[in-house]
């Protein structure tokens, strides 16, 4: 017979109709679902919908799930695909909020790291993983915040160990130019001026 | 870059401060008691609709399939005719051979 795992005995549970096992599984995980959702995203209401559309998930598919095993990593990959939808939803309003703004704004203008001086070395970490791609993102996040080990992540992610090991190589070589250049900011040349009221 | 700030983020340090940082960011931060709330209402509403859809519905066309039912009748609002298949039929003439009965 099987070994059921303890997170499997609940989910078992929940597949009979007993809800109060999904609200034992969404107190074990909760912090761990809200903050990855939260460090990926950077935004308190779409971590919240993403906390609870990951447990509906687990609601809705506990006849998928396997018993024998932590539900974790399940909840991980749940996590990380409700963030990527959210965050390629996200990613298409602002460029084209941008593009209308850059076309507004038609003075030129330096870029960020010119502009604002830079006080705060954590602030300057945050906004640097802030600027990664979301893969790359999202490998920084589970390996230092959820302390996941590339196997796992290669889980989480369905991808090969060496694509999860490249994207945390990359990731950490792009912040470390980032922090590295912000300790010396380069002076940025102005952007031409486009007036283009078409 | 200088080399002082190449060495001053080496593999160690750089691996620090970037757990550091990001356990500071979601330090202390819980989601609200509503999200559990909304969660488990959400969930019974799901549970409640699943179970509408899977009540089975008695009507003619499975009553052939499988046989009458010791609870169902003809006349149970479940078991009136949907389609033009055989027990339609066998319901029609048993109507016409009540109606038959009734005048003679």
């Amino acid at each position: 017979m099987p070994v059921v795992h303890e997170d499997g005995q609940l989910v078992a549970r929940i597949r009979e109709g007993d809800l109060s096992a999904l609200g034992a599984l969404y107190d074990k995980y909760r912090l761990q679902v809200f903050h990855t959702a939260l460090a990926v995203t950077r935004d308190r209401q779409a971590a919240e919908d993403i906390l609870q559309e990951a447990f509906l998930k687990v609601h809705s598919y506990a006849n998928r799930i396997d018993l024998g095993v932590p539900l974790a990593p399940w909840l991980y990959r749940v996590t990380v695909n409700l963030s990527y939808t959210w965050a390629t939803r996200q990613s298409k309003w602002r460029t084209s909020l941008e593009t209308l703004i850059d076309r507004l704004v038609a003075p030129p203008r330096a870029a960020p790291e010119g502009r604002f001086e830079v006080r705060d070395l954590q602030a300057r970490i945050q906004r640097a993983v802030d600027a990664l791609p979301f893969n790359q993102r999202v490998v920084i996040i589970l390996h230092y915040l959820s302390d996941l080990s590339l196997k796992e992540i290669a889980y989480i992610l369905d991808c090969p160990v060496g694509t999860a090991k490249s994207r945390l190589h990359y990731g950490r070589e792009a912040l470390r130019r980032a922090l590295s250049t912000s300790v010396e900011p380069q002076a940025t040349p102005a952007l031409e001026v486009v007036y283009d009221f078409t | 870059m200088t080399s002082h700030d190449c060495h001053a983020w080496a593999d160690a340090e750089l691996d620090h401060v970037l757990a550091s940082t990001l356990r500071e960011s979601v330090r202390g931060k819980e989601p609200p008691a509503r999200v559990r709330e909304s969660l488990l209402r959400a969930a019974e509403a799901s549970r409640r609709r699943s179970i509408r859809i899977s009540l089975p519905v008695v009507g003619v066309d499975d009553l052939g399939a499988k046989g009458l039912p010791e609870s169902a009748s003809w006349d149970h609002p479940r078991a009136q005719p949907r389609s033009w298949g055989m027990p339609t039929m066998v319901w029609l003439l048993e109507a016409q051979f009540s109606k038959l009965r009734a005048i003679g």
